[in-house]
C-alpha cells in the first residue's frame, strides 16, 4: 500500500491466549497511547463469536481504546474461536468461572484490578452473575438482561390486544382446534443450538444480586430492546420490579424499542455504541 | 495470530496438521460477507478442524474491515480482499511451511478464491455455493435491503451506506461486487476445482469449458443440505451445512 495511504490506527490488536491446557481465546485491544486504570471486558452473546452481533463488539472494543479504555472480547469455551473444556459444569456455571479467570490474567497482563463488563442476553446473564460475586468489577453494561413482569407490563401489553379482532380470531380458532401445532421439520443434526442451560432466576435473587451491585455503587447501564417485550416493555420497570431497591444515579436504564434483540440496524447500533461510549467515559472521569 | 503489514492487520486462526501428510499441502478458508460470516462461522471451525484432522495445515482468516481484522466494513473493497487472500496464501507457506495450497471460498468468498488461483502455490479451487457472477450476490444483497422494510431513515445513512441484514455496505463496495466474476479460463498451474452447491448453479458453464480446456480437472457436486445456513432458529441456534462440508474434506483428502 502507498505510504500516502497508510493510516494511523489509534488502538493496538493481539491476540490473547488465556488459560491452560485449553485456552480460551480473544483479542485484546490496546489504546495507542495511555490506559485508564480499569478495563472492559467483552462477552459472548449465544453461539456467536466474539465480534459480536454484527461485529458490534469489536466496533466497542476500538471506541473503547479511543477513550483509553483496553478492551478483550473473548470466547468462551466451546464458542468461537475458543475449542471447549472438558467440564462437568453446565454452561452457565462454567462461563461465569471462565469470565472470573479472564479477569485473573487480564489482571496480571494489564495491571488493573478494576472492570468494566459488557454482555448482551446470555452475555448480560453471565456478566450479572459474575459482578455480583467478584468486587473487581465496578462497571456493567447489559443488553437484555434478566426481566421480569410488573403489573405495567401486563396493563400495556394486554389492554391493547384485547381490543384487535386479530386476538379474538387466534382465541377463537385455539378453541375449536382449527390452528394445528407447526412441526419444527428440522433435522437436529443440522441444528447446533444454544443450550446454555440458563433459566430466568426467581427475581428474588436478582434483586438480591442488584442490592449488592448497588451498595458496591457499580455503575450500571440496562439496555432494553423491543426484542424482549415478553417481560419488558417500558423505560422505568426496573424500578418497578424491584420496588425496594435504591437505584441511584449510577443506574441507567435505556429502552430502544424499535431496536432488535441483537440490534442489528445500522442506525442502532452506531446509537448503542454511542452511549455504551459515552457511559464509559463518565465512569472514568467521575464527576 | 494477526498477519500483514502493521497498518492493515489480518485476523487469522492456523489449525496445524494433526498428522503428516506427503504433500504437506495448506488450505486456506475464504468467508463469505457480511451476515453470512458471522453465521458461517463456526460451520469454518469445523471445517477447518477436519481439513487439519486429515493432515491440512488450515488458515481459516478475516477480510480487511471484517470480523477482527483492521479497518471498518463500510470501506472494504474486492481488490483489496483479494489481496488479503493471497497474504493468507503467502503466510500459510511462510509461516506454516506448507509446500502448496488449495483454496476453498462460500459464496461471495469463491469470487475471492479464484482471485488467488493465479498464484503458483495454489494447486486446488474449492467453489461451495458459487453463483454465476458476482452481480449475483449484489442482487440477492439488494433483495434483502429492498425486503427488510426497514423505516426510510435506516435503509441508507448520511454517508450514502446501504443497511442490508444488519451491515452497512458501501455502493462502492457493491459496485465491486457487480464487477466481479470468474476468468474464462483459470490460471495456468491450476491442477482441480470442486463446485459444490445445494441447488444447480447456471452460468458457469464458460469457466468449467475454460478449465477444462486448459487441463484442470472439474468436478461439481451437488449435494444435499436441508437446512439453510444462512438463517437461525428461534432460540439462536447455528445451522451447519454438514453435507457440503463432508464433500469438501472427502474432495480434499482424496486428491492428494
Amino acid at each position: 500500500m502507498p505510504a500516502a495511504n497508510v493510516t494511523r490506527i489509534p488502538w493496538r490488536e493481539e491476540v490473547v491466549q488465556i488459560g491452560a491446557p485449553v485456552p480460551l481465546h480473544g483479542v485484546l485491544t490496546r489504546p495507542a497511547s495511555d490506559s485508564l486504570p480499569f478495563a472492559l471486558v467483552i462477552l459472548n452473546s449465544g453461539l456467536l463469536h466474539h465480534v459480536g452481533s454484527c461485529g458490534f463488539s469489536v466496533k466497542l472494543a476500538r471506541a473503547a481504546a479511543q477513550i483509553g479504555v483496553p478492551a478483550l472480547r473473548y470466547d468462551t469455551s466451546g464458542v468461537g474461536d475458543s475449542p471447549a473444556r472438558p467440564s462437568g459444569a453446565s454452561h452457565d456455571r462454567r462461563s461465569v468461572s471462565e469470565l472470573l479467570e479472564v479477569l485473573d490474567a487480564m489482571q496480571r497482563q494489564l495491571g488493573v484490578d478494576r472492570f468494566a463488563l459488557m454482555g448482551l442476553c446470555s452475555g448480560a446473564f453471565t456478566a450479572f452473575d459474575a459482578s455480583v460475586i467478584d468486587d473487581r468489577v465496578i462497571a456493567m453494561t447489559q443488553v437484555a438482561p434478566f426481566t421480569y413482569r410488573t403489573g405495567e407490563w401486563y396493563a400495556r401489553h394486554y389492554v391493547p390486544r384485547v381490543l384487535t379482532y386479530d386476538t379474538w380470531r387466534r382465541y377463537i380458532a385455539r378453541k375449536v382446534g382449527a390452528e394445528a401445532t407447526r412441526p419444527s421439520g428440522l433435522d437436529e443434526q443440522y441444528l447446533e443450538a444454544y443450550d446454555a442451560g440458563w433459566s430466568v432466576p426467581p427475581q428474588s435473587v436478582v434483586e438480591d444480586g442488584y442490592r449488592s451491585l448497588l451498595a458496591r455503587r457499580v455503575h450500571l447501564f440496562n439496555i432494553m430492546t423491543g426484542g424482549e417485550s415478553d417481560s419488558y416493555l417500558y423505560e422505568g420497570q426496573f424500578r418497578d420490579m424491584f420496588p425496594s431497591l435504591a437505584f441511584d444515579e449510577r443506574f441507567i436504564e435505556w429502552y430502544l424499542p424499535e431496536a432488535t434483540h441483537t440490534i442489528t440496524r445500522p442506525d442502532h447500533q452506531r446509537l448503542v455504541l454511542s452511549r455504551i461510549v459515552q457511559w464509559l467515559s463518565g465512569i472514568a472521569r467521575p464527576r | 495470530m494477526f498477519f500483514g503489514p502493521p497498518d492493515r492487520q489480518l485476523y487469522g486462526v492456523y489449525h496445524p496438521p494433526a498428522r503428516a501428510r506427503a504433500d504437506n499441502a495448506g488450505v486456506v478458508l475464504c468467508y463469505p460477507i457480511g451476515q453470512e460470516y458471522i453465521r458461517i462461522h463456526r460451520a469454518f471451525r469445523w471445517l477447518a478442524n477436519q481439513l487439519a484432522g486429515q493432515g491440512f495445515h488450515v488458515l481459516r482468516f478475516d477480510y480487511s474491515g471484517q470480523g477482527d481484522s483492521a479497518g471498518d466494513f463500510g470501506d472494504a473493497r474486492m481488490a483489496a480482499w483479494i489481496e488479503d487472500a493471497r497474504m493468507a496464501v503467502g503466510e500459510l507457506v511462510s509461516a506454516a511451511g506448507a509446500s502448496q495450497v488449495d483454496v476453498v471460498g462460500l459464496r461471495a468468498g469463491t469470487l475471492v478464491a479464484a482471485g488467488v488461483a493465479d498464484l503458483p502455490v495454489v494447486r486446488r479451487l474449492v467453489l461451495w455455493e458459487p453463483r454465476e457472477s458476482g452481480a449475483a450476490f449484489r442482487d440477492e444483497l439488494m433483495a434483502a435491503h429492498v425486503s427488510s422494510e426497514l423505516p426510510p431513515e435506516a435503509q441508507v445513512d448520511e454517508w450514502g451506506m446501504l443497511a442490508i441484514q444488519g451491515f452497512a455496505y458501501s455502493p462502492s463496495f457493491l459496485d465491486d461486487l457487480a464487477a466481479s466474476g470468474f476468468p474464462a479460463a483459470p490460471a495456468r498451474g491450476l491442477e482441480a476445482m470442486l463446485l459444490v452447491s445445494a441447488i444447480p448453479v447456471a452460468g458457469l458453464e464458460a469457466m468449467v469449458a475454460g478449465a477444462v480446456a486448459t487441463g484442470v480437472k472439474v468436478d461439481a457436486r451437488l449435494v444435499d443440505s436441508p437446512t439453510n445456513w444462512t438463517s437461525i432458529d428461534d432460540m439462536g441456534g447455528l445451522f451447519l451445512p454438514m453435507e457440503p462440508m463432508r464433500a469438501i474434506v472427502e474432495w480434499l483428502d482424496a486428491g492428494r
